[in-house]
């Protein structure tokens, strides 16, 4: 069984505030797979930890169990952050569910001072901004019917105070020009920001973020970079941060202390967390961050192959990528992009608001693999709509190789030969990972996937379904003249990476388009 | 002149339990098959109250409203595990376990309200008691249909001032994701008892209005074809804001009315008019998802 070694780098001397969360023992399976075994921690007040790990090691569970989105199978969790200490002794007996101030659910941790983010977001998307935090405002007297209903008075001079905060912390975001805008229609960033800004307005001391910076391009990052510093130095919040390799460099500086979580099967660092100084881990070599630094863009790049920049409109950038034996020549173009211009509910998406009036144009060639760069709200996830056909175009004409696209629907489009796999899309949840690859024409990738391949999608990790996704991009019945793969890398560790990029490099018949949010990788793209 | 208060009458009724029901269906996203059932409930409860003990109007109102809260638990309690297709099917139970009640907790040899016959089976309760108000009798629609648009306008201010204040605020959230909304501290399962408990009271309102204003009531009150009637107003009309119950209501007690003009037997109305219901909801869901009024698409 796996301890912490709380003393292994001397950083609870460092960071020797007050415990705010300590689990003893804590242990939680599914459905034979154990995720979390015999696992303790301490996090101490003041604390900026970074959780990493690789795909399917347990980050995501631990950190619903901590905010109480998960109850263990066995264990011990003491809260202190809000004043009076508070203890759950997993298993729980029955009869304790029977008391209604003493239930393990997100709503008690969340008023022990604990709360959390989400890796997609979760703002309430028919809700405006400003309602969306107004309402995590904690005991608004408003939210009680009978003092709605016979004593508006009451809740109304509430309600005005409840608005003054709401805008302020919306001011602080540079969000206050969109107070009024439903949640559902504003970029990334924006959004990952203002669910940051909910939890907070919701009284939590400490913070778990789950992946904040996912999906993000590099002025996002910085945005929400920002915030979480003012977070720490103005409102003294303790943070937790979950984060795959890809973005870990950018919390170079930030974090204070590191949580490896091991999620081997056998061995002593089983379900464990180990401490450590963060500039070790985060900076030398060999480790995940500086492997991803140079990331997926260099694994794509061959020695021997060519590297063509070609810029598109509103700081778009698109890499072709010239494989050495695969690209056969300008003449034999797979996908042709011309004047494209996407309107979503009167909205320009893609095109013609920027002073690029014809629109969206580029070409991608037999063998060529395209890198879309953009920043987030470019229209990346249109573009892959209009080319797949789930998306309506407004304007201009989109070509497979050589005959029109319009008018043809989606499932003929596949059957010419398009195929895409979408950044929201993951698996099947109820097939086994091993039913997922036969399904997909690829059951030669079970033995990639061998501890895993007999588990159900939907207990694998984020990153496991990712790189499942991707796997199934390819087999009898997949075997396009074009395969586009919508952001596949944002939930990746080092090895699934690799593995991904290997995968990606490996098709050799047609042409490969993939984007990715616009960061810091693109300078190596000058290379 | 009466036909027409006759029908104003209806409409009121309707209105009201197509606001009650927006409450659940519009703003919790929870679609309840047993609405029919607790409308009834508030009719069984005012016709025994009224017909058996002599109650006047207002005491067996507020006492139907206070069954059918306590019932409510019937519904809000199994919500805490049951969501979507699971929720709307724990629904379909509890309206076939109130409508068996109403059906078959009789016995001919016994009095009506007695412990053994207390709704009188499918015979129904007849001989209702009509109202007296100020010390007047409100025999006829003309006379009934102040009653009625008082009874509608209460409600109606009630569910704007709940739904304009920061309690529906909560109820959108868990409608649009009750994890995240339990994730900033909302306690959502004393949100789901509380709305039910609101939703049910103010069909219990309608239903004892109605077994007041006809003087009569059977289980068909409670059956599932009324629930699904109720449902298709809120639908039609559009769910998640005041407008839309109005519009669903006024529409789908119009219909029938209109029909009536059509000069066809009255076998063939009934059968149109659920040919009618099912012809415009397939119709709306295609071409207007939200309702003709809504503001929300059910998922």
């Amino acid at each position: 069984m796996g301890r912490i070694d709380t003393h292994a780098s001397g950083v609870s001397d460092e960071c020797g505030g007050r415990v705010l969360i300590r689990t003893e023992a804590l242990t939680k399976a599914f459905g034979g797979q154990v995720v979390l075994d015999g696992l303790d921690l301490v996090l101490r007040q003041g604390e900026i930890v970074l959780l990493h790990g690789e795909n399917g090691s347990g980050k995501t569970t631990l950190l619903n169990v901590l905010t109480g989105c998960l109850e263990p199978d066995s264990g011990v969790i003491e809260y202190h952050v809000n004043g009076e200490p508070r203890k759950y002794v997993f298993p729980r007996p029955w009869w304790q569910d029977l008391n209604p101030f003493d239930h393990f659910t997100p709503e008690f941790a969340v008023h022990q001072g604990v709360g959390r983010t989400w890796q997609d977001i979760r703002l309430f998307g028919s809700q405006s901004l400003r309602d969306n935090i107004a309402l995590a405002e904690p005991s608004h007297p408003g939210e009680n019917p009978a003092v709605a209903l016979f004593s508006p008075r009451r809740w109304t001079h509430y309600e005005a105070e409840v608005d003054r905060k709401a805008r302020g912390m919306l001011a602080r975001l540079g969000l206050e020009e969109l107070r009024d805008s439903s949640a559902d229609r504003i970029s990334l960033g924006q959004a990952r920001r203002a669910a940051i800004a909910r939890a907070v307005a919701a009284g939590t001391r400490a913070l778990f973020l789950d992946e904040p910076l996912a999906g993000l391009d590099q002025t996002s990052i910085e945005s929400v970079l920002d915030l979480l510093r003012s977070l720490v130095s103005d409102f003294g919040i303790t943070l937790v941060i979950v984060e795959h390799a890809v973005n870990q460099c950018h919390l170079h500086g930030f974090v204070t202390t590191l949580w490896r979580l091991s999620g081997g099967r056998i061995g002593q660092a089983q379900g464990s967390i180990q401490r450590g100084s963060p500039k070790n881990v985060l900076s030398s070599p060999g480790q995940e961050p500086s492997t991803e630094r140079s990331g997926w863009l260099g694994l794509l790049v061959r020695d021997q192959s060519e590297v063509l920049l070609e810029p598109l409109c509103r700081g778009a950038v698109l890499t072709r990528v010239r494989r050495p034996k695969v690209f056969r020549g300008s003449s034999r173009p797979v996908l042709e992009i011309r004047h494209l211009i996407v309107r979503r509910g009167g909205r320009t998406v893609i095109g013609g608001d920027d002073g690029t009036q014809g629109g969206l144009s580029f070409v991608l060639y037999e063998g060529e693999i395209g890198i879309l760069q953009a920043p987030n709200g470019w229209g990346k996830t249109t573009l892959v709509g209009a080319i797949t056909g789930l998306l309506q175009a407004s304007e201009g004409d989109i070509r497979f190789c050589g005959e029109s696209l319009a008018g043809i629907s989606t499932w003929s489009r596949v059957k010419r030969g398009i195929h895409a796999l979408l950044s929201d899309s993951y698996v099947l949840p109820n097939l086994s990972a091993r039913e997922v690859l036969r399904l997909a024409g690829n059951p030669e990738a079970c033995t990639q996937f061998a501890p895993l391949a007999a588990r159900k999608c939907s207990t694998l990790s984020g990153g496991e379904k990712q790189l499942l996704a991707i796997f199934s991009q390819k087999g009898p019945l997949i075997c396009g003249a074009l395969q586009i793969y919508d952001e596949p890398f944002s939930m990746l560790d080092t090895p699934a990476l690799q593995k991904a990029a290997r995968f990606i490099d490996s098709q050799e018949t047609g042409a490969v388009l993939v984007t990715v949010p616009y960061s810091s990788n693109s300078e190596e793209l000058h290379l | 002149m009466s036909y027409v208060a006759h029908v104003l009458i209806y409409f009121e009724i309707y209105f009201v339990v197509a606001l009650s029901l927006n409450l659940v269906v519009g703003y919790c996203g929870m679609l309840t098959l047993a609405h029919a059932s607790y409308y009834a409930v508030g009719g069984y409860t005012y016709a025994l109250l009224s017909a058996v003990l002599g109650w006047t109007f207002v005491p067996a109102l507020v006492a139907a409203v206070l069954v059918g809260s306590v019932l409510s638990l019937a519904l809000s309690l199994p919500s805490w595990r049951l969501k979507g297709d699971f929720f709307v099917l724990g629904s379909l139970a509890v309206q076939a376990v109130l409508f068996g009640v109403f059906s078959n907790w009789s016995d001919g040899r016994a009095a009506l309200g007695s412990w053994r016959n207390l709704t009188n089976g499918p015979n129904g309760i007849s001989n209702i008691p009509k109202p007296e108000l100020f010390g007047r009798t409100l025999t006829e629609p003309v006379q009934f249909i102040w009653l009625a648009s008082a009874v509608a306008v209460l409600v109606a201010l009630i569910v704007w001032r709940l739904t304009s204040s920061p309690w529906a605020r909560v109820l959108v959230a868990m409608r649009d994701d009750e994890l995240a909304a339990r994730s900033v501290g909302k306690n959502t399962r004393l949100a789901k008892v509380q709305v039910l408990a609101i939703s049910i009271a103010l069909v219990a309102i309608a239903g004892a209005t109605y077994a007041a204003y006809v003087g009569y009531i059977d289980p068909s009150a409670a059956s599932l074809d009324e629930s699904i009637l109720m449902l298709s107003m809120v639908l039609v009309g559009g769910a998640g804001n005041f407008r839309g119950p109005a519009v669903g209501a006024f529409t789908l007690v119009l219909i029938p009315e209109l029909l009536r003009f059509l000069r066809l037997p009255n076998a063939q109305v009934g059968s149109l008019r659920l040919a009618i219901y099912g012809l415009l909801l397939v119709i709306i869901v295609h071409f207007r998802p939200q309702g003709l009024c809504g503001r929300y698409r059910l998922k």
